[in-house]
C-alpha cells in the first residue's frame, strides 16, 4: 500500500481496541473532510518495592501472556528526590495497559505503582511531540498513521483553531432547563443550513430531522443546550421506541458514552455535575454544562485543550484543577519522572507552633467601612503562581535539599524530610529582616544554585538547585498568558481582541487553580508544606508592598492577598508609576495599576455597621466605568429585578466625581427605587424577573424547615423532578409565605411583594450605607416622610468606636 | 484547601461568642461598647494573623488597645487644634 501525506488538525483522539483512534480535520480548501485513522501507542507502567517482591511479581504478570512485555528500569521519583529501581510493564495498547494496570493493582495493592492511570491522549501527544487541535502533517498508509510532525508548539500565539463545522441543537424560547419540566420545539441550526424546527409530538419526523441535518452537514462540533443532561438521551430514546436509527457519532463502530451525574464537595460547598453525553469522531459541547465556557467561549476551550493536552470534550467538562494536574503529569511524563499513583506521602511532623505559624492563607486587610475618593488600587500580576516559579516552590523542593545546597541549609537533610524546622526566637528574629529578604530576588532574577532560599515566618528552605514539576509547569503558562494579554492590548477593539482576551481569560483559570492543587491532599503533585510556603511569601510580599507605599506617604485602606488600596492626596500618574516601579522591583513580582477611583466605597457588615467586610467593594474608576465586587449586582443568587436595578443606579453614581457629588446623586437614586417599588406594588414585574435561584444542599425529602427553597424543591419533586445536591431551583416567593417553582408558576399565583420589598432595600442599603445613610433614613426617604438631604448624612466614614487618628 | 487550625478570623468570632453571657450581662450602652471593641479588633486581623500566637485573645486584646489609642490621640489631635484656634479655653494639661 503506497504512503500519502495529509495535512490536517487534530480533532479528536482516544483509545480503542486496535490502538490510538485520531480524527484528522482537513482545511477548508482541501474540503474540510474529516478521516480516522489508527496509531500505535504501547503504554507503560512501573512498579516500586524491595527486589524479592519485585520478582514475584514479575513472574506473576509473566503468566499472563497479554503481549506485556517486563523490564528493569531506574527513574526519577520527585517526592524521594532521586532515582529509584523499578519494574516497568509496557502493554502493547492503551486498553491492555489499562487491564493489566486494574489486575496488577487487585494482586499486589501494597506496593507503590507509578503512570498507572495516564491519560492515553496525553501519553499519544506527548510521545509524538503533537497536541490536540495542533495542525499538523500526516504520512497515511490506508487508514494506519505511519508518522505525524507539526511546526505548531501549544504555546504558539498565532494558531488557528480547526474550521469546525457546528451544529447547534436547543430548545427555542428562551433558555430553560427542559428536565424541569420545560418543552418546546426543537431547532436544529447551522451556517449555510435551513433552520429546522421540529415538534416533539412527531417523534418520528424529529428524529430524522436530526439524522438527516447530521448527514447532511456532518458537523464537527454538536453544540447543544442541556444536551447532556437531556436533549442527547432524549433523542436517542425517541429514536428507539419509534425503531429508527440516529448515529449521533461519527465513529459507526462506537456508541455514545454515558458518565453518570454526581454531587461532591468543593471549597465548602455542594456542587452539582451533570450526567455527560461523549460522542466520537464528533465533539459535543453542552454550553450549559461546560465548566465557565460562559467566561471564555469556544476560544478559551480550544486554547485549554491544546495547552493542558487534553481533548475538547474532555477539557470542556472538567475543572481548572484538573488541567492545570493533567499539565503537571504530562510534564512529568516528558520529562521520565515517575508519575505517583495514589500519592503516599503524608504531611510531615509540625509541632503546634510550627502549624500556628504556617497553617494561614493570604493577608486581608479589613477595610473601614465607608466612602473614599482618589483611591489607588494595585493588584499583584498571578502572585502565587509567580512566587512559586520565583522561588522554586514544589512539592519535590519546599524542606528538601540536596547535595549541592546541603552545607547551607538551615535545617535541610540531603533527600529527606527537614521537619520540623522551628527556628527559634534566638535564631530567628521577630521582625525584618527575615531571612527571606536576605534571598530576595530582584524582577527577572532566579534563586542560586547551593543557596535555598528561606520562606519567611515559617523558615522551610527550598532547594534552587532543580527547577521543580510545579514551576516547571507554570513558567511556560505565566508567559504564555503574558504574552495573549500583551497582544490583545495592541489589538483594536473588535474580534480579534476579543479572542485574545477569551484565550488569556481561560488560562487565568489554570493559574488560579494550581495553587489551591499545591495543598490538595489528593493532588499528585501537591504537598501542604509548598501551599503553605507559597502564602508565606505572600503574605511577605504584601506587607512590604504596603511598606513601600507608606514610606510614600500613601494611606493604606484595604488589602487582599494580592491587591491593596491606598490613598493619597493630590497623588499624579507619575506617582503611582514611581511607585508599582518600585514595588516591583523590591519584591520581584510584576504588579500592575488596576485604576484610580473618583470614589470607592465599602459597605458595613449588615450585623453591625462598625464591623468592616473584605472583598465588598464598588467604585467609578476615573474614565466612569464602575468596579464591583461582592455586592449584588455581581452575585449569581441575586434576582433580575434587583439585579438590573441596582445596575442602574449604579450608573447614576458613576457619573459622581466625588464623594460630594454621590451623595448628592443619592436623591436620584432613591427616586428611581420608588418608581421600581412602584412598579412591585402594581403587579408589572415579570415573575421571570423576581426568580430566585437557590443550590440545595440536601436531597428535597432531607429538608426539615418549611424554608422556601425546600417548599420548591419538594414541589418539583411531586412532579417527578428528580434533584440532586448540588443543583439549583428557581422559585418565586408567593403571598402567605409560600414559594412555587418557576417552571410551575400559574397565573393565578401571586407574588409577595413584601419580602421582594425587602430584598430590594437589603440592596439599596449597599449603596446608601456607605454615605452615612442608614436604613431608617432609607426607608423613610423612601415612604417620602423625610425629604432628601438627611441629616446626618455628610458623615463619613460611619461607624466605629470613636473617629481614628489621621 | 489544606486547612487544620481555624483562622483568626473565626478563632475573632467564636471569642465573641464564648463572650455572650458576659455582654448580656452588661448595659445597653456597654454593649455598644463591647461590640465597637470587637470591630476595632476586626480591623486589625492581619496583623494578628501574622503574630501566629497560639493564645490569640493576647492579640484581639492588643488589636483593641491600638484601635481605642487611635482614637484617643485622633481625638487628642483635635481638641490641641480646638485649643489652638481658642487659646483662652482652659487647657487639659492645667
Amino acid at each position: 500500500m503506497t504512503a500519502r501525506t495529509f495535512r490536517a488538525w487534530i480533532l479528536d483522539l482516544y483509545p480503542a481496541p486496535e490502538g490510538m483512534v485520531l480524527w484528522l480535520k482537513a482545511g477548508v480548501e482541501a474540503g474540510g473532510r474529516a478521516l480516522r485513522v489508527v496509531d500505535d501507542l504501547p503504554m507503560s507502567f512501573f512498579i516500586a518495592g524491595e527486589s524479592a517482591r519485585l520478582r514475584a511479581v514479575w513472574r506473576g504478570i509473566s503468566g499472563w501472556g497479554r503481549g506485556l512485555s517486563l523490564g528493569k528500569a531506574r527513574r526519577f521519583e520527585i517526592h524521594r528526590g532521586r532515582e529509584i529501581d523499578l519494574l516497568a510493564v509496557t502493554a502493547p495498547g492503551p486498553l491492555p495497559y489499562r487491564a493489566a494496570v486494574r489486575d496488577a493493582l487487585a494482586a499486589w495493592p501494597d506496593l507503590a505503582f507509578y503512570d498507572a492511570d495516564l491519560d492515553p491522549a496525553m501519553v499519544y501527544c506527548v510521545e509524538r511531540g503533537v497536541f490536540p487541535l495542533a495542525e499538523c502533517d500526516f504520512v497515511l498508509e490506508g487508514t494506519r498513521l505511519r508518522s505525524v510532525s507539526t511546526g505548531q508548539t501549544r504555546w504558539d500565539l498565532a494558531a488557528d483553531p480547526p474550521p469546525f463545522r457546528m451544529l447547534t441543537l436547543r430548545l427555542t424560547g428562551e433558555l430553560r432547563d427542559p428536565s424541569r419540566g420545560y418543552r418546546a420545539p426543537l431547532e436544529i441550526a447551522a451556517p449555510g443550513l435551513a433552520t429546522r424546527v421540529c415538534d416533539w409530538a412527531d417523534p418520528r419526523a424529529l428524529v430524522a430531522a436530526v439524522r438527516d441535518s447530521l448527514a447532511e452537514y456532518d458537523p464537527d462540533v454538536l453544540l447543544t443546550a442541556w444536551g447532556d443532561s437531556f436533549l442527547l438521551d432524549e433523542l436517542l430514546r425517541r429514536a428507539r421506541e419509534c425503531g429508527a436509527e440516529l448515529p449521533l457519532n461519527r465513529d459507526t463502530r462506537r456508541g455514545v458514552l454515558r458518565k453518570p451525574e454526581r454531587s461532591y464537595f468543593s471549597y465548602g460547598r455542594i456542587v452539582h455535575r451533570a450526567a455527560s453525553v461523549w460522542l466520537f469522531g464528533r465533539l459535543h459541547i453542552d454550553r450549559q454544562n461546560a465548566f465557565l465556557a460562559d467566561e471564555y467561549g469556544l476560544d478559551g476551550l480550544v486554547e485549554l485543550a491544546r495547552t493542558t493536552l487534553q481533548p475538547l470534550q474532555q477539557v470542556a467538562r472538567t475543572s481548572s484543577g484538573t488541567g492545570i494536574s493533567a499539565m503537571q503529569t504530562a510534564e512529568a511524563y516528558r520529562r521520565g519522572w515517575l508519575v505517583p499513583f495514589r500519592k503516599r506521602e503524608p504531611e510531615d511532623f509540625k509541632s503546634a507552633l510550627d502549624l500556628v505559624r504556617g497553617d494561614k492563607g493570604g493577608l486581608i486587610f479589613q477595610p473601614e467601612p465607608g466612602l473614599y475618593e482618589h483611591v489607588l488600587e494595585l493588584d499583584f500580576a498571578s502572585m502565587y503562581p509567580s512566587l512559586m516559579v520565583k522561588y522554586n516552590l514544589s512539592a519535590e523542593t519546599v524542606g528538601r535539599t540536596c547535595p549541592k545546597c546541603k552545607s547551607s541549609a538551615p535545617g535541610g537533610a540531603e533527600g529527606s524530610p527537614s521537619f520540623p524546622h522551628s527556628p527559634s526566637s534566638d535564631d530567628r528574629p521577630p521582625s525584618s529582616p527575615f531571612p527571606f529578604s536576605q534571598h530576595k530576588l530582584g524582577e527577572g532574577e532566579r534563586g542560586v544554585e547551593g543557596s535555598p532560599a528561606i520562606i519567611p515566618e515559617i523558615g522551610y528552605p527550598v532547594c534552587q538547585c532543580r527547577q521543580g514539576i510545579v514551576p516547571l509547569t507554570l513558567e511556560p503558562l505565566l508567559e504564555k498568558r503574558l504574552a495573549l494579554k500583551r497582544a490583545a492590548r495592541a489589538q483594536p477593539e473588535g474580534p480579534e481582541r476579543e479572542v485574545l482576551r477569551r484565550r488569556q481569560v481561560a488560562l487565568k483559570w489554570l493559574l488560579v487553580t494550581c495553587f489551591g492543587y499545591l495543598g490538595y491532599k489528593n493532588a499528585r503533585f501537591g504537598r501542604i508544606e509548598a501551599h503553605e510556603s507559597t502564602t508565606a511569601c505572600g503574605r511577605d510580599t504584601l506587607l512590604r508592598a504596603k511598606e513601600i507605599a507608606e514610606e510614600r506617604g500613601y494611606r493604606f485602606l484595604h488589602a487582599l492577598t494580592d491587591a491593596l488600596w491606598i490613598h493619597k492626596q493630590g497623588s499624579t500618574d507619575a506617582d503611582h508609576r514611581a511607585l508599582v516601579e518600585e514595588i516591583g522591583r523590591e519584591t520581584g513580582i510584576r504588579i500592575d495599576i488596576e485604576g484610580v477611583y473618583r470614589w470607592l466605597a465599602f459597605p458595613p457588615s449588615r450585623q453591625y455597621a462598625a464591623n468592616p467586610v473584605a472583598n465588598r467593594y464598588f467604585g467609578a474608576f476615573e474614565d466612569g466605568t464602575v468596579k464591583m465586587r461582592g455586592i449584588e449586582a455581581r452575585r449569581h443568587d441575586t434576582i433580575r429585578w434587583v439585579r438590573e436595578a441596582q445596575g442602574e443606579m449604579l450608573e447614576i453614581l458613576a457619573r459622581a466625581e466625588n464623594a460630594a457629588q454621590y451623595r448628592a446623586r443619592l436623591a436620584e437614586v432613591f427616586a428611581l427605587a420608588r418608581e421600581k417599588l412602584a412598579e412591585l406594588r402594581r403587579g408589572e414585574v415579570a415573575p421571570r424577573r423576581l426568580a430566585i435561584l437557590h443550590r440545595i444542599s440536601h436531597p428535597p425529602e432531607e429538608y426539615k424547615a418549611n424554608l422556601p427553597v425546600a417548599l420548591a424543591a419538594r414541589e418539583l419533586a411531586a412532579h417527578g423532578v428528580h434533584l440532586s445536591p448540588g443543583e439549583s431551583v428557581e422559585f418565586v416567593l408567593t403571598r402567605g409565605g409560600g414559594a412555587r417553582p418557576y417552571d410551575l408558576w400559574r397565573e393565578t399565583d401571586r407574588v409577595d411583594a413584601a419580602r421582594y420589598r425587602e430584598l430590594f432595600l437589603r440592596m439599596l442599603e449597599s449603596l446608601a450605607v456607605p454615605a452615612g445613610c442608614d436604613r431608617a433614613a432609607i426607608v423613610a426617604e423612601l415612604d417620602g416622610i423625610r425629604q432628601y438631604p438627611l441629616p446626618g448624612m455628610a458623615r463619613v466614614p460611619v461607624g466605629g468606636l470613636l473617629p481614628a487618628a489621621a | 484547601m489544606g486547612r487544620t487550625l481555624v483562622s483568626i478570623t473565626q478563632q475573632l468570632a467564636q471569642a465573641e461568642q464564648r463572650l455572650g453571657r458576659y455582654r448580656r450581662a452588661l448595659t445597653r450602652a456597654d454593649q455598644k461598647i463591647f461590640d465597637d471593641l470587637f470591630a476595632l479588633a476586626r480591623r486589625r486581623l492581619a496583623a494578628s494573623s501574622m503574630a501566629a500566637d497560639p493564645l490569640p485573645m493576647q492579640v484581639i486584646l492588643l488589636g483593641m488597645l491600638i484601635g481605642t489609642a487611635s482614637a484617643v490621640a485622633g481625638l487628642a489631635a483635635r481638641v490641641e487644634a480646638l485649643e489652638h484656634d481658642r487659646p483662652h479655653l482652659p487647657r487639659l494639661d492645667s
